[in-house]
């Protein structure tokens, strides 16, 4: 038995940490996605408090202000500060992103769970319940939501945790199926390890590359999805200081000249996107994940 | 009255086991696979008895079935007066902790999240075995015993080879000191000076953990060296069953006689075996089986005999004192 000795005294591969820091030299974009999530994050979580105006603080004396040392941003039409506006809409966006990333996870993932280890008449159940959500294109879903239960920010986000349902629940199910099948199953069966310590030990810890890559996509698409419902009306109303509803409100000054009004909430969903995505996309390929549904 | 003989630790009786196909029949039912039909064996305490036979043959399906990793269609198993095919589930998790399984996949069987200690500790801790300490000192003298530095057990299972990855899997396997333990193909993946390692450790842990063994094994050089009892299968039906220095010294069946006189020998001037061909291939029977003997359309000297097409010769003890089912056993002589 002397190859035991080899391995006890052999170098260990390399750590996990230091691939991905290596990986990161050879990818800019995750360089960038990671710097763009960053500052992001800086911002909404400590910008608004740090920066002397509010969001919806009028200053009647310089409304459609161009970009300047007092506004980095300019004003608006009601000389709010487009900058402390952007923060708050930053907040807004990456709050909401969380919550549907949140809700999804837990309420998509628990349906796909139950579905994937429940017997043939539950996963018959749940999942014909998954397809009649899913069968409406996920933006009219929100859209019919937002409509039904009356437009604003609450119900706008609502709609889109309930658009994003079916991509965990389905993800999830086909996941836990995969994983099922696997060898190992049967021998932790075989050992006599009960059915929940299966399911909490060796089903769940395998289906975590594949949901953190799914976590990523569905943030960046619940950002873009709220920003969509405010720009066309939807969601957040004007005040409220949500990057769609500030683009819409911008976009009217645009022909005038006061184009600081759309560009900077326009950059700030772009950034977010971007990022979310990338992050994607490198988690993706590093953890060798498959699929994804979105 | 004599004292009763010693009962045997499992007993198999006429163990079945029938798969539902997707496909639809004529009459719009599923298809069945008989992939089981009527196996009977027994293993005595701290002995071996070897499942030997082709790919398809249904060794794996009895296996698992034996220690209902699925679950048997007829039949009883009967392991140390216990019915397991009576257990509720919980009764039977708690029932493995006596009997374990090694893998013939030894990159799959093993959860590659894990480390080894926490693979080898699993089957303690889910038995409630011992306290934190005490587990890990048994995982510690697990992995001594099959080899290893203890200091291994922080490492995954894919920085081991095959050998290495089926000395934890024997080490997960005993860490609850079972009195049965079923190998499933345990060396057909190691190259041939590892199997021998791996053997002679079974060997060895056999006797110091006073286990026994079912062998599933399609090798019939190391089914003679390992087995004290053979079970020969086909299309999961046993074909001959007893010692195995008799079976393989005067197999009386036709197909034992045709794997014997297969297994090639590399002794110098051991005059060259006859070499029985056997036509056609092994191949499941869906559906109804049909009426005579399930070998009759490969065997050599039953092809054209009516008895065999027929009659279904049953398992009963042949002139050469082991049980074979053939209508004419010892006539084809390797």
């Amino acid at each position: 038995m002397s190859e035991a000795g080899s391995i006890a005294a052999g170098a260990r591969p390399r750590s996990r940490s230091r691939a991905v820091l290596a990986s990161l030299r050879r990818n800019a974009g995750f360089g960038l996605a990671l710097v763009l999530t960053v500052v992001l994050l800086l911002l909404a979580i400590a910008g608004p408090s740090l920066w002397h105006l509010g969001p919806l603080d009028m200053d009647f004396g310089a409304p459609l202000a161009a970009p300047s040392f007092a506004h980095p941003m300019g004003t608006d039409s009601n000389g709010r500060d487009v900058f402390a506006r952007f923060l708050a809409g930053a907040r807004i966006s990456l709050a909401v992103g969380a919550a549907v990333v949140v809700t999804g996870l837990i309420v998509g993932g628990g349906i796909g769970i139950a579905a994937g280890i429940g017997g043939r008449v539950l996963d018959t159940v749940l999942m014909r319940i998954v397809d009649a959500l899913a069968a409406f294109p996920p933006l009219i879903l929100a859209m019919a939501i937002t409509v039904g239960l009356g437009v604003g920010l609450t119900t706008a986000a609502f709609g889109i945790m309930l658009s994003c349902v079916p991509f965990f629940a389905r993800l999830m199910r086909a996941d836990i199926l995969r994983i099922r099948a696997l060898p190992f199953i049967e021998a932790s069966v075989a050992v006599g390890v009960g059915r929940w310590r299966i399911v909490g030990r060796h089903l769940l810890p395998h289906t975590a590359p594949t949901m953190l890559v799914q976590c990523a996509s569905v943030f960046g698409y619940a950002i873009l999805t709220l920003a969509g419902l405010g720009f066309i009306g939807l969601g957040a109303q004007i005040p409220e200081p949500e990057w769609g509803a500030m683009i819409t409100d911008g976009l009217q000054y645009a022909l005038t000249g006061q184009w600081w009004l759309a560009l900077f909430p326009g950059f700030g969903v772009l950034a977010a996107v971007v990022a979310a995505n990338l992050l994607a996309d490198h988690a993706q390929a590093v953890l060798g994940v498959r699929g994804r549904e979105r | 009255m004599s004292a009763v003989p010693a009962r045997p630790l499992l007993e198999v009786r006429d163990l079945g086991k029938t798969f539902e196909t997707t496909r639809r029949d004529a009459s719009g039912g599923r298809e069945t696979l008989r992939a089981l039909d009527g196996v009977s064996f027994a293993v005595g305490r701290g002995r071996t008895t070897g499942i030997v036979g082709e790919s398809g043959s249904g060794k794996s399906t009895a296996a698992r079935a034996l220690l209902r990793l699925i679950e048997p269609t007829q039949g009883s198993v009967t392991f140390d007066g216990i019915d397991l095919l009576a257990l509720a589930p919980e009764p039977l998790r708690r029932f493995r902790r006596r009997m374990q399984m090694v893998f013939q996949d030894t990159t799959g069987t093993l959860d590659p999240r894990m480390s080894v200690g926490a693979l080898i500790e699993e089957p303690l801790s889910v038995h409630r075995i011992g306290s934190g300490a005490e587990r890990r000192a048994k995982v510690a003298s697990m992995l001594e015993r099959v080899g290893f530095d203890p200091a291994v057990a922080r490492r995954r299972p894919h920085e081991f080879s095959g050998g290495q990855r089926q000395r934890i899997g024997i080490a997960r396997a005993l860490a609850l000191a079972p009195e049965l333990l079923v190998l499933d193909e345990p060396v057909s993946a190691l190259d041939v000076s590892v199997q021998a390692q791996i053997l002679n450790l079974l060997k060895d842990l056999q006797a110091e953990f006073a286990v026994s063994y079912v062998f599933i094994v399609h090798d019939l050089h190391v089914a003679e060296f390992f087995c004290d009892e053979i079970v020969v299968l086909y299309l999961g039906e046993v074909m001959e069953a007893g010692p195995s220095a008799a079976l393989f010294g005067a197999p009386q069946h036709p197909y034992t006689a045709s794997l014997v006189s297969a297994v090639p020998t590399v002794r110098r001037g051991a005059a060259p075996a006859r070499r029985i061909i056997l036509e056609g291939e092994i191949a499941p029977i869906s559906g109804e089986r049909p009426k005579g003997c399930i070998f009759r359309p490969r065997c050599p000297i039953g092809r054209d005999r009516a008895l065999c097409a027929d009659v279904r010769p049953p398992l009963a003890t042949t002139a050469a004192g082991h049980a074979a089912a053939c209508h004419y056993p010892g006539e084809l002589a390797p």
